[in-house]
């Protein structure tokens, strides 16, 4: 078969187009897939070329204000560097181009992105990258497993609009994430985004040192704690406080404000909200859907989200991950600083604060000395022995000679309560004693039956027709059923 | 003409005093007329023997594009492909331009794979033209060419190999001029290279 | 007159400098004896096997150093940075020397840089090297049979940001078999580019199959990431690559 591909290959370069089928009967695909290989080649060397904005988080690079695809060339550089997680703690940190997350990429659906990955030479490891907007093999992880000192280079063309994760996928692969190689790539859609005030790039991420939260030093990466999942830090854009103070990320009242948000993982997934806001759009996982009046989007560990609101109030907001031990022991806090003036129809701040008068809250609990089983129980205790055990032991618990011991007024069922409870709930066959008579039947294990219940039950017949005993709890039912294990 | 002459007879005496205490093979063992450029193939030293029993030395090849490709005979599921791949490319050819153009098959199995069953190989596929050369190799030399072209191989347990098939351009001064990556991608681009590398006159004789 | 006992000094010092540094190159390499036994390597080179003998061999106990490298480019001059063509080292090729034979210059960090490991050598020469000695480059198995390392404390450098300078070969910690120098940089292995290959040789051995997404599925030891490390970093690597943070020893066979 293969044969006569190739000399159909061959026999369409150099005979007509219909000889060469209709000699061969071979289908056309083989001829396709050369002539669009072609086109494709075409097209590319028609491309407008340009260099792409890159930018460090939390900026964002302007919108894209062309209408046509373009060749977009991306150059980026992975830099190992010690940085600080928190005030007095470092780390070890792999990232793609000297911060963490990475460089934001921002390219339009259609164009074709040549990618260049540069590992710097005092790198001590080989990285690649794989970026979610490339369709292709390993995201474009394979064509660029590059080992320090040298750049490699592929093209995608960008089919799909969206918010796409990258990040390094060398082995092993999830510590080159935990360490910080990752950012997101922008693909607007053909039409653009709607324009809005300010933007900004946000990506949460776990880190795994050896120290717990906060212990100072140069902290190494902790293997364990990484499959196990149990960060020390979840952190936006990679250090504590990034977004705080000086660092926090503004808007004035009344703007518009998108943020691009990602999560590196390498583990959990976010839960993130912004305190006091409501996002009036969310891009759902940072594709095409928009949801409305959204409090708190989900983001998958290598996935993203689009969310967009309007600061109609001025103060500052707080971007949390409502799991929220997180935010208040291990970092993923962030600020949006909203400058303006009051705005009180929307929101009035605190306008009172008095005294309270109120009743007593709790009303002394008389404690009463054990009582004989209450009428309650009892009731409880005769319905669901009717519905359970009548049908056998009969209403009156007389049972049926020979079978079916009674339990009216029997030696047996009161000489020893755990062994009734036993029985109840593992029933019994063979012969039994009971008030002097012989009784060999088979009672199944009342299996369906709760602790309370079964208490209820036995309460019950150890009460009734002449029977006197003393209440079943539940506990002891329990403590029964525990030792049969 | 007196300048290459003398260029090539000074590259010569340079060579000599290396040559004299080299015990490594990894360069030219003769350095007549000029030099290989940096980063052609025939740097790479070696006692080679053709399917026809005939010492050969790679830079003998310079002068015509080589199409190269290595494989084991023992093989039996991909490399008749890539032999077939290799055919091919030269029916890909012009009549005229096959002359032009040489078709090099390295095996990386020089144990088993010696002159005579490279022979045998060559007659089993119909190969008698003599533009094509199958080659055999110490497993040093092998194991070097194919570090430099990225061809894997490794044995298993059962003697077979698992390997690349990767099919490679030459162009006239033996630098790697494209690499057919696997036996997926169409023949028609490899073949537009080497009808982009042919000489354009008749190669000079060595 | 003084010009002359001048020159007559700067000759004895040089001479006597030269034959101090062909001292230290001159002193053969001692080498351990590695003995034989059975290894389960992190990646497997055979699909379905995980268990591997591995023969007894000869291993250089610490890397070639850069006196010694020194040696074998005088004496094999087409060695030498200005002559080794482009096929051979791709560039950067002893880009630390100050020239074909001068040493980089000692430094405050670096009192004696004849003594540390030679690096930024490609494959290419470093195979020419150890042939010169009668020598060949271990081959993978056995070099991560010898280096084989768990402790997380002495396989920090691989996640220590910074290359560090080249190690003074011989001087740190030998491991249990006796040998120095592991895990303070790379090292060539003979057969670095058979490192992972598909199972299925029809799908051409792409280099990353295995590799990419870690494909923790088919590594022995998800917890050694230094392993890791190195079985990506020479699946990365081209036999004309220099690089500084990679260096070499030499093997024999018994």
């Amino acid at each position: 078969m293969r044969k006569h591909i190739h000399s159909k290959i061959f026999g369409s370069l150099l005979l007509t187009t219909a000889l060469g089928t209709g000699l061969l009967g071979i289908p056309n695909t083989a001829q396709a897939q050369e002539t669009s290989y072609q086109l494709a080649n075409a097209a590319l060397a028609n491309l407008p070329v340009e260099n792409a904005i890159l930018t460090t988080p939390p900026m964002v690079p302007p919108a894209i204000k062309r209408k046509t695809p373009a060749k977009v060339i991306v150059e980026l550089e992975v830099q190992e560097f010690i940085g600080n997680l928190a005030d007095g703690v470092q780390y070890n940190f792999w990232s793609f181009g000297g911060s963490v997350p990475g460089k934001f990429i921002r390219v339009r659906e259609g164009d074709r992105v040549e990618f260049h990955l540069k590992n710097h030479p005092d790198n001590k490891s080989p990285h690649n990258i794989d970026l979610h907007a490339v369709t292709g093999p390993g995201g474009g992880a394979k064509a660029t497993m590059t080992a320090p000192g040298h750049e490699t280079q592929f093209t995608f063309q960008a089919l799909n609009p969206g918010l796409y994760i990258y990040h390094c996928a060398a082995p092993p692969v999830p510590m080159h994430i935990a360490n910080g190689m990752y950012g997101l790539i922008l693909v607007e859609p053909k039409e653009g985004l709607k324009p809005v005030d300010k933007e900004y790039y946000v990506v949460q991420g776990d880190f795994y040192t050896k120290g717990n939260f906060g212990e100072p030093g140069l902290q190494p990466f902790d293997m364990q704690r990484g499959i196990d999942e149990h960060p020390s830090y979840v952190l936006f854009n990679g250090s504590v406080g990034s977004m705080v103070g000086e660092k926090a990320i503004t808007a004035k009242k009344g703007e518009t404000v998108r943020l691009f948000v990602g999560n590196g993982g390498p583990n959990l997934i976010s839960s993130f909200h912004v305190i006091g806001e409501i996002f009036d759009l969310v891009y759902t996982e940072g594709g095409s859907l928009a949801n409305k009046n959204v409090q708190t989007t989900l983001v998958p560990a290598g996935g993203s989200a689009i969310v967009e609101f309007k600061v109609d109030v001025p103060g500052n907001f707080i971007l949390v991950d409502h799991s929220i031990f997180r935010t208040f022991n291990k970092g993923t806090l962030g600020i949006l600083n909203v400058s303006g003036d009051a705005q009180a129809d929307v929101f009035t701040g605190q306008q009172s604060d008095k005294v309270y008068q109120a009743q007593p809250m709790h009303k002394p609990v008389a404690t009463t000395p054990a009582t004989p089983p209450d009428q309650k129980l009892m009731e409880t205790g005769k319905n669901l022995f009717v519905a359970n055990c009548s049908a056998c032991h009969q209403t009156d618990g007389a049972g049926m000679p020979g079978v079916f011991p009674p339990l009216a007024k029997s030696d047996y069922l009161m000489a020893d309560k755990a062994r009734s409870i036993g029985i109840a709930l593992k029933g019994h066959s063979g012969q039994l004693l009971v008030n002097g008579k012989t009784y060999d039947g088979v009672m199944p294990a009342m299996t369906h039956l709760n602790d309370d219940q079964l208490a209820s039950i036995l309460t019950y017949i150890r009460n009734s027709w002449g029977n006197k005993g003393d209440a079943v709890t539940p506990a002891e039912v329990k403590a029964v059923r525990a030792q049969q294990k | 003409m007196k300048k290459i002459f003398l260029l090539g007879l000074v590259c010569l005496l340079t060579a000599m005093p290396a040559l004299a205490e080299d015990h490594s093979h990894h360069h030219p063992t003769s350095l007549q007329g000029e030099k290989p450029t940096g980063k052609s193939l025939y740097w790479l030293g070696g006692q080679w023997k053709t399917h026809q029993n005939q010492k050969l030395e790679l830079k003998s090849l310079k002068g015509k594009p080589v199409v190269l490709a290595m494989l084991y005979t023992s093989c039996k599921a991909v490399c008749p492909l890539i032999l077939e791949d290799v055919k091919a490319i030269e029916k890909g050819l012009a009549s005229a331009d096959r002359a032009k153009t040489q078709f090099v098959i390295v095996s990386f199995d020089p144990e088993r794979d010696t002159p005579s069953v490279l022979a045998d190989y060559a007659q089993k596929h119909g190969i008698r033209a003599s533009n094509w050369k199958f080659l055999h190799g110490t497993s040093k030399h092998v194991s070097e060419l194919g570090a430099l072209l990225g061809v894997r191989f490794q044995p298993n347990a059962q003697g077979d190999f698992i390997h690349s098939n990767q099919i490679t351009l030459l162009n006239v001064e033996g630098e790697v001029a494209y690499q057919r990556p696997d036996l997926k991608e169409p023949l028609t681009i490899i073949l537009e290279k080497l009808k982009a590398n042919l000489p354009v006159s008749h190669p000079h004789q060595h | 007159m003084f010009r002359q006992v001048n020159r007559l000094v700067f000759q004895a010092v040089l001479i006597g400098g030269l034959g101090l540094l062909l001292q230290a190159a001159q002193a053969p390499v001692e080498m351990v004896k590695v003995p034989a036994g059975v290894f389960t390597p992190q990646f497997s080179p055979r699909p379905g096997q995980k268990d591997f003998q591995v023969k007894s061999f000869w291993l250089d106990a610490r890397p070639v150093n850069r006196a010694e490298f020194l040696e074998f480019v005088r004496k094999y001059p087409q060695w030498r940075r200005s002559q080794v063509p482009p096929l051979f080292q791709e560039g950067n090729y002893l880009a630390d020397w100050q020239g074909d034979l001068s040493l980089p210059l000692p430094s405050q960090e670096v009192k004696q840089p004849e003594l540390q490991a030679v690096t930024g050598v490609s494959w290419m020469a470093a195979r020419a090297y150890c042939d010169a000695q009668k020598k060949r480059l271990p081959k993978l198995l056995e070099w991560e049979y010898a280096a084989d390392e768990t402790d997380p404390e002495k396989l920090s450098w691989y996640s220590l940001v910074g290359i560090g300078i080249p190690v003074q070969a011989g001087v740190a910690a030998p491991n249990q078999k006796g040998i120095y120098d592991l895990h303070h940089m790379y090292e060539w292995v003979d057969d670095f580019n058979q490192v992972i290959m598909t199972n299925d040789s029809r799908e051409g051995a792409e280099k990353d199959n295995q590799l990419f997404c870690g494909n923790s599925g088919s590594a022995t030891d998800r917890m050694n990431y230094a392993a890791f490390t190195r079985y990506a970093f020479w699946s990365s690597l081209h036999p004309s690559y220099t690089l500084k943070n990679l260096g070499f020893r030499c093997a024999r066979d018994l």
